[in-house]
């Protein structure tokens, strides 16, 4: 918004120190110059000017050209007077853009139809260009959060690479890395005309700067692997190898007789061509098999049929 | 081994929120005092320790026994500690019991008036606030978790202000597993910049190893990590296993331990 259009910007600091967008290195002299700080942060319920009452704690210092502190955080229609003030002092009847940091914390003092109201009330007045808000959506239901979506225009969601190799067991978690700078980026735009259009993107965050790539389908769902001393994955010709391997006791399945493999590395060349005794190699055939029926074959020739010798003879219990 | 990861190999950070989470079967209350020594042992630091769960004498047996004798702290004033386990917090306030003030309902901000009383006594002084632990606090506040979040935004805004002053806040991770509390286990990690987890070994206790430590840095984008963080060339996460002994403990990588 800086960078692109020369707008005057009403920040709304709740979340965090108006300094800190101060001293933010992203931001040029001039950018910096079109910005009116209203900070909510500092002293929202007016405890600093209890204390300072008392003369226990001097008044919160100005310290930029264009700054108001606000002492009460839950008088939203008075906030809305101070922001509609600044935006005119700054803009001197321009119009301005409103950057709120964040609604979560204007929510933890006030209700969210309040809230709400206050946002439509900034959305809905001609001198308001733009309206950018940040919500953080750990802190609210999802009722609060489909409230605000419904209200915008357009929706940024930021969260982290879905591979963060992270398991948390109740109270339990396991040592991982998990990377707090980059992240996938999913903007959902509502045209005029109805219709909803997506897009999903990387991002990384280098220093003061972001960068921006495309992700394929399968990149949010890339496992990242932990960093550890040995390797856990395969390389091209592990993987083939690995696929060569027959199971014992897998069916081949080839429109063949069904053999059931014993393990032997023998047995793994064509079937044919080797000498098998009956001892050996023990013949199934899908056709003798009835759905239902269990056949029995007997491991050698020696145990008598229909035996009602108990195998369990033997043992001495 | 931790000062690394935790950037502190150099000098101690400044202005900065830590919050450390532990568990009944892995307490942090070693690395409590560890950090307090370290902080301690730093010219020109003042702690304002938050005492609720044991008295001053627990907190100074276990510290001598690691070499550090918290009384004499005490008195060469760079260690201030308030009592809030035998003491209420009203005996600690000089601020006049206004009814406006006190009929908010928010005893805390007493606490807080506290706080700035000592910052004011001794400006420039790189501070930190230790409290321990936030659930007692709750317990204050007659579990009115508005009023704690209130109390520690406004600690939270001396440690963005101009003077330098530093958080470091010990809760319980389960503590919070509550469908209702997962709110405030999840303002108390969004206010901070470091958390630090100590959790048992997942695969259950163990002689050489007794539980494993894991930082997260939550770095802002527009502070460079290789300054204010020794041995960090991002912003991520680390575990070490820890080994508690009589008078130390040891920090070592997983599978590393001497």
């Amino acid at each position: 918004m800086l960078s692109t259009y020369s707008v005057q910007i009403v920040l709304v600091a709740a979340d965090r120190n108006p300094q800190f967008y101060h001293d933010f290195k992203g931001f040029t002299e001039d950018q910096l110059s079109r910005f009116y700080f209203v900070d909510c942060f500092v002293d929202p319920l007016g405890w600093r000017k209890i204390l300072g009452d008392h003369q226990l704690l001097e008044e919160v210092t100005v310290r930029f050209p264009h700054y108001k502190v606000c002492h009460d955080v839950k008088d939203l229609d008075s906030l809305l007077m101070v922001v509609l003030q600044a935006g005119a002092e700054k803009a001197e009847a321009v119009k301005f853009a409103v950057v709120i940091d964040s609604i979560s914390s204007l929510l933890a003092y006030n209700s969210l139809e309040s809230v709400a109201k206050f946002i439509n009330n900034l959305r809905s007045n001609g001198i308001v260009s733009s309206l950018v808000w940040m919500l953080h959506s750990e802190l609210h239901d999802a009722k609060v959060m489909k409230s605000f979506e419904y209200i915008s225009s357009m929706n940024i969601s930021i969260e982290q690479l879905k591979a963060a190799v992270r398991q948390t067991d109740k109270s339990l978690q396991m040592v991982a890395n998990k990377c707090f700078s980059e992240g996938i980026l999913t903007l959902r735009h509502k045209r005029r005309n109805g219709r909803v259009r997506e897009q999903v993107e990387k991002f990384e965050v280098h220093g003061s700067t972001m960068t921006f790539s495309k992700t394929e389908g399968t990149e949010a769902a890339k496992v990242i692997v932990p960093q550890v001393q040995f390797r856990l994955q395969l390389t091209d010709k592990e993987r083939q190898e690995r696929a060569k391997v027959i199971l014992p006791f897998e069916h081949q399945g080839n429109g063949k007789e069904t053999l059931i493999y014993d393990g032997r590395p023998e047995a793994r060349s064509d079937i044919s061509t080797i000498d098998l005794t009956k001892k050996d190699l023990q013949k199934v055939t899908i056709d003798d098999i009835k759905p239902g029926q269990v056949e029995y074959l007997r491991d050698s020739d020696d145990e008598r049929p229909d035996s009602d010798e108990d195998p369990d003879d033997d043992l001495d219990i | 081994m931790l000062d690394d990861v935790l950037g502190w190999g150099g000098t101690l950070p400044r202005n900065r929120v830590l919050l450390v989470k532990d568990t009944v079967a892995a307490s942090a209350s070693f690395l409590l005092l560890y950090l307090l020594k370290k902080i301690l042992a730093t010219p020109d630091s003042l702690v304002i320790f938050v005492g609720l769960k044991e008295p001053f004498s627990h907190y100074s047996r276990i510290a001598r026994k690691q070499g550090c004798n918290l009384a004499m702290h005490q008195d060469h004033g760079s260690l201030v500690y308030i009592d809030l386990l035998s003491k209420t917090i009203l005996e600690h306030s000089s601020l006049p019991t206004d009814a406006a003030v006190i009929n908010e309902g928010n005893k805390l901000i007493l606490l807080f008036q506290k706080f700035i009383r000592i910052l004011k006594e001794q400006p420039g002084r790189n501070t930190w606030i230790i409290i321990d632990d936030i659930s007692l606090i709750e317990v204050i506040a007659q579990g009115n978790n508005a009023h704690v979040r209130d109390f520690l935004h406004y600690c939270r805004t001396l440690a963005t202000d101009q003077q330098i002053c530093s958080l470091l806040l010990l809760t319980h991770l389960d503590a919070y597993e509550d469908i209702d509390e997962t709110m405030m286990a999840n303002h108390l990690e969004l206010l901070s910049d470091t958390v630090i987890n100590v959790v048992p070994l997942v695969t259950g206790q163990a002689v050489d190893v007794h539980g494993q430590v894991i930082v997260e840095h939550k770095v802002p984008c527009n502070v460079n990590p290789n300054t204010c963080m020794d041995g960090f060339q991002n912003s991520r996460g680390y575990g070490l296993h820890y080994k508690l002994m009589e008078n130390t403990v040891q920090f070592f990588t997983p599978g590393k331990h001497v």
